[in-house]
């Protein structure tokens, strides 16, 4: 107990990680940005006997889109993200989140793929990129898969991983088009967690008809939670259509899926009332931005 | 005798030079409780009870001491009856008695030598527990039947105010309103933690850590071990932010305990979890309060009842609350204050006790008499707040061993109280100028339209104004508490030895400026020793607003017992035995004072160098302390501020944000004014924070501390508070203050909740409890119905 | 043996797997001015540069220090040297207690670098990574802005003299 301590590795490509996951099995972790893991450690909350340190694995650190996706390597650090806003709407959306997200010098540590893998709630990435129906890649020594990002989260600090299973990107198909994402959360300082949030990802086609429509919810269940009834809502409808009314039925459909909870931060009446209010909001920003571009 | 402060030109008086430690504060080279080391040193770490209330039925340390590199363990068993008490009732009690009073509470110590050692030994302490009854409501602390947590009793003599008739005052009223205002601990929350290194040898003990009261920790453990206060070194290095939460703590003890055990410096750092959860905090509250009103906008009666929880070792039988002075204006009145401990973490005084509180209960409902009569918020405070040269309502405020204030002034000569000012009266300043002047700062009277009424309503966002005051002490208690001893050096540099901690608020330069200027040196040649009880003569510490006020007095006063001394020697060897009145230094240099025309000069190191040869060898020093006994402070001094602030809230979120703000102070003469401004804006943002989100929460179970991180106690950063809030001083000197200074960092923190949550009210047209967090201003607006209008 | 390139010096420590880096750069480095506070990220108080990023030191292993270059404050100025931003938060007095105002500096380091000519909105969320509970906050900000003109060569030296009416 005295040498409460790990061994160090130190993998410099994606396959000597997860051959070193492979060997070492659940004595392993990985280590990608660490800022949760370190809080885990320090608190005894977690126990392994190998650290996979990915920091020092350039492949895994990339944001860029080729084709009609936006692709986000594990190991980009949420301060990559705010940096690559300009990529193109949906960056900017994210970049935008990133900012909401800790402090500075610590984006420049924590990455995304560690925010997916600590399965947070109240993780501000997940309801933007579940919006946009972000999927995310797994290797693992079988191979690969892919699976859409709602499906990853099972539940507060669960995924679906396999024990030797990494993720290795993050990536958002079809973003080609007329498209546009907003996140918006309550918070109390300017550097908080999420009392409870909503994104909502809108694409138009030429006609400004909305052709797809994502809206996520944050904090309000123990992982993200999609509301199809507000998609549907907005789905089909001609970007000028879209009224107070239309975003207020949105909000009400966003407000009827959340199974909040109490706890110190927020109470559950307060997080269900304003999942309704940020998702018509956020609507309405998308819907600025849009009618921006047009 | 001291002598009333005559206004003259200041030469380093008011100047804002950079506080002394600056270049060490950039550089990161300050050292502070946790950077300090001692050769040979060993590690400890404290067990803390895992249950609210308990007697340790059994404590095995066997298998702790078993464990290689563990050196020492002391449990209850190696502490009987060790008792200390703090000055200021703050924390006091036994040392490791094998009582847990709340979760956190100490029940053992290891030494080891290394932090992880000890870390892992504290597991390898086995502990069974008796579960005693706890007790983790205030008010139901207070019942006949409730579980005691002290062996004094829970419930501390109710603290009163009282004058005029309150029957009368209700009479003379056209309305009453009443009010009932909770509030949560407010955490310390300090960045910085603490450490404390101690030795012990022979009997000889020495400590090292960060202190606002060196003294009182001085005193601390000469209770608490019985050696002579002579043998106790204690050396107070700065804090990081304090706020009171680092004055005298047990956990110094408990580290002197274990310095006893192993005979070897050992070394206790606190982890913020430990600060946040197991040290102080200050109290739950609640103030009950009725004010009568008439139509003419007169307060004719203020009837409160406060009630603050002193958790498990705070001892608070008062809150030294000066609200009732500020609307000492109401004509009746009657203020009562109870202390109560629970199984909770201790609580003590926290920046502006019971003034950010109570003072808030009674702004608010001040307010509400204001809104009733229609009256605007600052005329109301112009007609009901204490003007200067008026009588305090604050008559009795402490009973003191030799009997209370009045029987403590009566007993003095003629000679010791000489010409003080009147007591209990009110001796310099008020709120008025800084209410007139703020108000054209501010453009109030164009910015305020109504009670209720926003300034501008954008969508779903809606701006207010809001004005607020705050008034508190300038130290406490009346009795020779402070002192301080100055040295004039053969080269004409000056030491100054004051008890005081240096906690961020510039004492270290206030003090050096004080005694700069009246030794007629530049500050270059004074350097000051604060924190080494070897050398540093008794005071009570850097608490309640006491420094600049009564240290800064004994500073000028053992400087002006030490230029006495130099200029009765000058007067005789170098200027005829010329009345040693006539002179005077200026730039280290002894002349005859308002006389061009006589060019007799003599430096100081000049004249230091001739007493010290062998011709004369009359001295090798000179040295200086305060010759008279300085006015009960309570009975006429006070600070003052008015604040007034504007704030925006989105009515479909409830999140607030500040967005223009304007501080005014009177804290008499500016010793310094970047210190000063420093401190009136550092104040205003504790208060803040504190009516916005700060809180902490309580495990309903067990008392544990919730929110015993920064993730979850959200304290307010630079993006929060506007960037460029304007501070302008109103400079009313006071009678006995160091060149007409008193006291300024509380009052501050005091006026600032009630100007912002008055601007919310203004914004939304309705009262929010606090902290106005997001959710709390949503319910108001849902109870009240809200502005009509509500957009989304 | 871990090598840690430290203030343009190499050093060779020893470093345990699971030891921070914030605590080998006090512990064996000997430089204090990595403040560690709140050891969660929260508070920022023991900000550094890594390759002139800045990070909470707090939440790196000290291995991961290899390979980088690390700035703490004792890389920027020294006491008889101060660096602009120092000089900045002394005139300005950025600080009360003074043990956040490493971090802060470092932060502010890292964001002029970025940012040279930033507006006081810009420097006030930048610095908004790390606390002062003293409440220091405006003068923090005025401390950034001074120092960008100092960087630039643009700044006089203000003299605070006389105390009536002085306002922040």
């Amino acid at each position: 107990m005295v040498n409460r301590s790990f061994e160090y590795l130190r993998p410099e490509t994606i396959g000597e990680a997860v051959e070193m996951k492979a060997a070492h099995g659940t004595r392993a972790r990985f280590w990608a940005g660490g800022t949760d893991m370190m809080l885990l450690w320090n608190r005894r909350e977690v126990a392994f006997d190998y650290c996979i340190d990915l920091t020092y694995v350039p492949a895994l650190r990339y944001i860029e889109c080729s084709g009609d996706a936006l692709r986000i390597g594990a190991m980009a650090s949420l301060d990559d993200l705010d940096l690559k806003s300009d990529l193109n709407p949906l960056a900017a959306a994210l970049g935008h989140t990133a900012r909401l997200m800790c402090t500075k010098q610590t984006r420049t540590i924590a990455t995304v793929g560690g925010n997916m893998c600590h399965a947070s709630p109240s993780a501000d990435l997940t309801p933007p990129l579940v919006a946009m129906g972000a999927r995310c890649r797994l290797l693992g020594p079988d191979g690969e898969r892919d699976l859409p990002l709602e499906d990853f989260h099972l539940g507060v600090n669960e995924t679906a991983l396999a024990e030797s299973e990494m993720l290795t990107e993050i990536h958002v198909p079809g973003v080609d088009g007329k498209v546009a994402a907003h996140y918006d959360r309550v918070a109390r300082t300017v550097v908080d967690i999420a009392l409870v949030s909503s994104a909502v990802f809108i694409k138009v086609n030429a006609g400004n008809r909305i052709e797809r429509a994502g809206v996520a919810l944050g904090a309000v269940a123990p992982s993200v939670i999609r509301v199809t009834g507000a998609e549907e809502t907005l789905v089909g409808r001609d970007l000028s259509n879209v009224n107070n009314g239309v975003t207020t039925t949105a909000g009400e459909e966003a407000a009827s899926a959340a199974r909040a909870i109490s706890d110190i931060r927020a109470s559950k009446e307060y997080r269900t009332d304003m999942v309704a209010t940020l998702t018509a909001r956020a609507i309405r920003q998308c819907i600025s931005s849009l009618e921006g571009t047009a | 005798m001291n002598v009333l402060h005559k206004p003259k030109k200041f030469k380093i008086v008011g100047q804002g030079i950079p506080v002394i430690d600056a270049r060490e504060k950039v550089t990161g080279s300050l050292e502070y409780g946790v950077d300090f080391v001692l050769p040979r040193m060993v590690h400890g770490k404290i067990k803390r009870s895992t249950v609210p209330h308990a007697r340790i039925k059994r404590i095995d340390v066997t298998r702790a001491l078993a464990l290689p590199g563990v050196l020492g363990v002391v449990t209850h068993e190696d502490a009987p009856g060790l008792n200390w008490m703090g000055v200021w009732d703050n924390y006091r009690g036994q040392i490791l008695d094998g009582i847990s009073r709340f979760v956190g509470d100490e029940v053992a110590a290891v030494a080891a030598t290394s932090v992880e050692i000890a870390d892992a030994a504290l597991d390898l302490i086995d502990v069974e527990y008796e579960p005693l009854p706890a007790v983790l409501d205030v008010e139901k602390a207070l019942l006949d039947d409730a579980p005691q947590v002290r062996e004094e009793g829970n419930v501390r003599d109710e603290y009163r105010v009282v004058w005029g008739d309150l029957d009368e005052g209700e009479t003379q009223a056209d309305y009453v309103i009443d009010q009932e205002m909770r509030y949560k601990a407010q955490n310390y929350a300090g960045i910085g933690r603490n450490a404390c290194i101690c030795t012990w040898d022979g009997d000889q003990v020495s400590m090292w850590t960060s202190s606002q009261t060196p003294s009182e920790l001085q005193t601390g453990i000469h209770q608490a071990f019985g050696i002579p206060m002579s043998n106790v070194r204690v050396v107070a290095l700065p804090s990081g932010c304090s706020f009171g939460l680092w004055w005298s703590n047990n956990f110094m003890m408990v580290t002197a305990l274990l310095a006893r055990k192993v005979r070897k410096p050992v070394k206790i750092e606190l982890t913020s979890q430990e600060c946040m959860a197991a040290v102080k905090r200050r109290h739950i509250e609640i103030t009950r309060g009725r004010m009568g009103v008439a139509k003419d906008g007169t307060l004719t009666m203020a009837d409160f009842s406060h009630l603050m929880d002193n958790g498990a070792y705070g001892f608070k039988t008062d809150v030294y609350f000066f609200c009732c002075d500020l609307w000492g204006g109401a004509r009746n009145g009657d203020y009562r204050v109870r202390g109560v401990n629970t199984n909770l973490v201790t609580s003590g005084c926290m920046r502006a006790v019971g003034d950010i509180t109570m003072g808030l209960a009674v702004e608010r409902l001040a307010d509400k008499c204001a809104h009733k009569v229609n009256m605007d918020p600052l005329e109301f405070r112009i007609k009901n707040q204490i003007k200067s040269g008026q009588q305090l309502r604050m008559q009795e405020p402490r009973q003191h061993m030799k009997g209370n204030l009045t029987d403590y002034i009566d007993g003095l000569t003629e000679e010791q109280t000489g010409n003080w000012p009147k007591m209990f009266h009110l001796s310099s300043g008020s709120t008025h100028e800084l209410l007139l002047k703020g108000a054209e700062k501010f453009r109030w009277h164009e910015r305020w339209k109504g009670w209720g009424v926003p300034t501008r309503v954008n969508g779903s966002k809606r701006r207010g104004v809001g004005v607020g005051t705050g008034a508190h002490c300038c130290g406490v208690e009346f009795g020779g508490n402070t002192s301080s001893v100055v040295r004039l050096n053969h080269d004409g540099s000056v030491n100054v030895f004051s008890a005081a901690g240096r906690q961020g608020q510039g004492s270290e330069t206030t003090l050096v400026q004080v005694a700069a200027e009246e030794m007629g040196v530049p500050v270059e040649k004074v350097s000051i020793v604060t924190g080494d009880t070897y050398v540093v003569p008794w005071a009570s510490g850097s608490s309640a607003s006491t420094t600049m006020f009564r240290t800064g007095w004994a500073t000028r006063e053992a400087c002006r017992d030490a230029k006495t001394q130099l200029l009765k020697i000058a007067a005789r060897e170098f200027f005829d035995g010329i009345d040693h009145e006539k002179l005077d230094i200026e730039d280290g240099i002894i002349r005859v004072a308002d006389d061009p025309a006589d060019n007799r000069r003599i430096a100081i190191d000049e004249l230091m160098n001739v007493l010290c040869s062998d011709s004369l060898s009359q001295t090798s020093v000179i040295t200086g302390r305060p010759n008279g006994v300085m006015p009960p402070t309570i009975a006429f001094a006070r600070q003052w501020a008015a604040q007034f602030a504007e704030v925006e809230v989105d009515v479909g979120t409830g999140e607030i944000r500040i967005t223009d703000y304007l501080a005014g102070q009177d804290s008499g003469t500016v010793m310094n004014p970047k210190v000063l401004k420093n401190q009136v804006i550092g104040g205003a943002i504790c208060g803040a924070g504190f009516v916005l989100y700060e809180g902490m929460e309580f495990d309903p179970s067990d008392g544990r501390v919730l929110n015993d991180s920064l993730l979850d106690y959200k304290l307010l950063r630079t993006g929060d508070f506007p960037s460029d809030p304007e501070v302008f001083f109103v400079e009313s000197q006071d009678p006995v203050g160091p060149f007409g200074a008193r006291g300024a960092g509380e009052s501050p923190a005091a006026a600032a909740g009630p100007a912002i949550c008055q601007a919310v009210h203004n914004a939304i047209g309705v009262w929010v409890d606090v902290p106005m967090t997001p959710e709390t201003v949503m319910r108001a607006i849902k109870e009240n119905e809200g502005p009509k209008a509500m957009a989304s | 043996m871990t090598r840690l390139n430290v203030n343009g010096q190499s050093f060779d420590v020893d470093v345990k797997a699971h030891e921070i880096l914030s605590d080998v750069l006090r512990n064996q480095l000997g430089l204090i001015g990595v403040k560690v506070s709140c050891a969660e990220g929260e508070c920022g108080s023991c900000t550094i540069l890594v390759d002139g990023v800045p990070a909470t030191a707090c939440l790196m292993l000290g291995r991961q220090g290899e390979r980088h270059e690390i700035t703490t404050i004792e890389g920027i100025g020294t006491h008889d040297e101060l660096h602009p931003i120092q000089e900045a938060f002394v005139e300005e007095q950025g600080f009360q207690c003074g043990f956040c105002t490493p971090g802060f500096i470092m932060m502010a380091k890292a964001f002029l670098d970025e940012n040279p000519n930033p507006t006081e909105e810009e420097a006030s969320m930048a610095m908004s990574g790390n606390i002062c509970r003293c409440g220091a906050h405006p003068y923090i900000v005025k401390s950034v802005l001074n120092a960008a003109e100092r960087m630039q060569g643009r700044h006089e030296s203000k003299r605070t003299t006389g105390s009536t009416g002085a306002s922040a």
